[in-house]
């Protein structure tokens, strides 16, 4: 007789950042078929969490693979202070930003959700929703139809910050600094997860006019010091046409809450300035400005163009498979009204598939 | 009650013919035009190759000074590739290989074996897709970015790799003089979705491949046809991306190669293998269960960022 299940488990601490974002946890066996997050209070006090008194909050929530994607059913703790502390508990479900199973390779699509602003005009990029449905701070999103903002439709951006049912911010393409003519006055923003071959192009939000020149991205970029890229402006409408087709060693990276960019040894100081396309530019026809990977080059000691010692090429920037099987937490577990979770909350997380060599529990 | 023919029980109507039915495969071309490298086993999971950039061209003459003119640094960068190990098995029960009456380890070895080739295909298509240089098609009438594709995009995209000094991976077809054939030049090689079938045959002068000089001798079945400098393959796995345009329809991402472009990379003692594990063991006392499993090794990566194209296309 085998094992019926294939279980794998551990804990994770929340932080003010991760209470927005979710949580995403690696699954080694595949996507699991049951998934169960059990709340343990902070670790420097046993009686948090579970049964804690005069605390109202979610203490446990479950996904079972018949469910949706990002339901989950669960178990909310009333406040209660009073000796013995015996806080009522209600069970609970929510439909969005809940729990989700799936590999990256092959994931789950999301229907559009309208955006009636973007406010492109002074580069802050925050697009009003009437419906941020499951977006949540780190997510990608790609944005179509925007009215009068046609050149950035079709871009891919990742938010940094979500007002729910309010509003979602573009950061990294704030940080750019690049702004349009005007705000677009509709759209379309579509939640996607990418597929995590490595290494991936990235858009360009921005390049400076600089000895090394700093390029910014509208979302978090994976490449790494001393990796070799290659610069596409295949259209004159970015100005910066001079940047097309050379190539560059990074020297140093960001990937910051609000930033993505990269440093290279390029000088860029006698460039014609980097700007977007025009809404009717871009309804007329451009090819996006990105940076793609090229190869793997000498890592410099950071900041600079000298190499590290000892010289050497880096790993790190190899072309690879990176996607997993992933199970999300999302940020509607732990902001439930009423019963939010705390910074520094502890929740232990245990995934199980049903063996798949025993059919009786397979089926 | 009798026996008639509107109320016979399912036993007396039913016949079975042995003889299975096609299971749909879909075309692997990702891998097609990818160069091909196998590395030892016991010597590490990263591969690299390099490249030497090219040095600078010297036209100005020495003098009769004769001094030596200034020397050159040759350089140059190296290309890293991760092999990765993939499996996946199916599990027959006693009570499935007893009853059914098809072969099924034929059937279950086949299936493998279709499993095997296409993930192969997939993860070249989405190294392609997530590290080819982007072109967006611009010549077409649909009032979307990327239009769909034309003539002019596709000329354009031969233009791309011709400035980057790209081989053509196909010789010229030559001319006959068959009724409603032609040439075709040197090609680079075309990977895109069969969705896209309508907008190539849409594209002024795309050829079938039955209008080849040579008719469609010598052409794979993913074969759909050529104009100019580009020869098509299509698959039903081929690389869209959803609501990405700037309508917010769905975009099909072409990748034009050239030669060299990209690679395909296997360990020696990985390639795709078949096991087969018959009943009986520590788990399995009572003889229950058989499992046959497919394994493989890959690694795949593009050579050169200036040789693949991703030519990005609406219309489909």
């Amino acid at each position: 007789m085998s094992a019926p299940l294939n279980v794998v488990g551990g804990n994770f601490t929340l932080t003010t950042a991760l209470i927005s974002s979710g949580v995403q946890v690696e699954c080694p066996f595949g996507i699991p078929d049951y998934v169960e997050l059990l709340s343990l209070g902070k670790a420097s006090d046993y009686t948090d969490g579970w049964g804690e008194a005069s605390d109202a909050q979610a203490i446990q929530w479950w996904w079972e693979k018949t469910l949706p994607q990002n339901y989950a059913k669960g178990i909310l703790q009333a406040s209660e202070g009073s000796t013995p502390q015996l806080p009522g508990m209600s069970s609970y479900v929510i439909s969005s930003s809940g729990i989700a199973a799936y590999n990256t390779a092959n994931p789950p699509t999301y229907t559009g959700l309208a955006t009636s602003a973007i406010t492109g005009s002074t580069a802050a990029y925050v697009c009003t929703m009437g419906d941020t449905g499951s977006i949540q701070v780190g997510d990608y999103v790609r944005i179509y139809g925007t009215t009068a903002e046609l050149q950035i439709a079709g871009y891919p951006f990742q938010v940094t910050a979500v007002s729910s049912g309010a509003s979602i911010t573009l950061g990294y393409m704030a940080t750019g600094g690049v702004s349009l003519a005007a705000d677009a006055t509709s759209g379309t923003v579509v939640k996607y997860i990418p597929n995590r071959m490595y290494p991936r192009v990235r858009w360009i939000a921005n390049v400076t006019q600089a000895a090394n020149a700093v390029v910014y991205f509208t979302e978090k970029h994976d490449f790494t010091i001393g990796e070799i890229v290659s610069f596409r402006v295949p259209s004159s409408e970015y100005d910066m046409t001079e940047l097309d087709n050379v190539e560059a060693r990074v020297i140093s990276v960001t990937n910051s809450s609000t930033e993505s960019s990269i440093t290279v040894d390029l000088d860029t100081s006698g460039f014609t300035a980097f700007d977007f396309p025009t809404s009717a530019e871009a309804a007329a026809g451009v090819s996006p400005a990105i940076c793609v990977p090229s190869s793997s080059g000498v890592v410099p000691v950071s900041g600079t163009t000298a190499p590290a010692i000892p010289v050497g090429n880096a790993l790190t920037d190899a072309y690879d498979n990176r996607n997993v099987n992933l199970v999300n937490f999302g940020s509607g577990l732990f902001g439930v009204s009423g019963h939010a979770s705390e910074n520094l909350d502890r929740w232990a997380y245990r995934m199980y598939k049903y063996s798949g060599y025993d059919t009786r529990i397979l089926n | 009650m009798s026996v008639n023919l509107n109320n016979m029980p399912p036993q007396i109507q039913q016949n079975y013919t042995d003889k299975l039915l096609s299971t749909p495969e879909r075309n692997t071309i990702h891998n097609l035009f990818a160069s091909v490298i196998e590395v030892e086993d016991n010597d590490g999971f990263i591969n690299r190759q390099s490249r030497y950039d090219a040095l600078d061209t010297f036209e100005v003459p020495l003098d009769n000074t004769q001094l030596n003119p200034p020397n050159q640094q040759l350089t140059r960068v190296d290309v890293d590739c991760r092999v990765r190990n993939y499996a996946t098995y199916v599990v027959i029960t006693k009570q499935v290989s007893m009853t059914v009456q098809d072969p099924i380890l034929n059937a279950a070895a086949a299936r493998l074996g279709q499993a095997f080739r296409e993930t192969s295909d997939i993860l070249q298509r989405d190294n392609l897709e997530s590290g080819a240089s982007i072109v967006n098609c611009t010549g077409g009438s649909n009032g979307d970015l990327p239009t769909e594709m034309t003539l002019e995009d596709l000329d354009g995209i031969v233009a791309v790799l011709q400035n980057n000094d790209g081989e053509y991976i196909t010789n010229m077809i030559n001319a006959s003089d068959k009724i409603g054939t032609s040439p075709l030049g040197d090609c680079y090689a075309m990977m895109c979705h069969s969705r896209m079938i309508p907008v190539l045959n849409g594209i002024t002068g795309f050829r079938r491949k039955f209008e080849y000089g040579t008719g469609s001798i010598g052409t794979l079945s993913s074969e759909w046809g050529g104009v100019n400098n580009i020869r098509a393959f299509i698959s039903s796995q081929g690389s869209i991306t959803a609501s990405a345009s700037l309508l917010g329809d769905d975009i099909a991402n072409c990748f034009v190669s050239a030669q060299e472009g990209y690679k395909v990379v296997f360990q020696r003692g990985g390639t795709a293998k078949f096991f087969y594990t018959p009943p009986g063991g520590q788990n399995d006392p009572a003889h229950l269960r058989q499992m046959c499993a497919c394994q493989m090794y890959q690694g795949q990566c593009i050579n050169n960022d200036l040789w693949v194209q991703n030519l990005r296309s609406t219309g489909i």
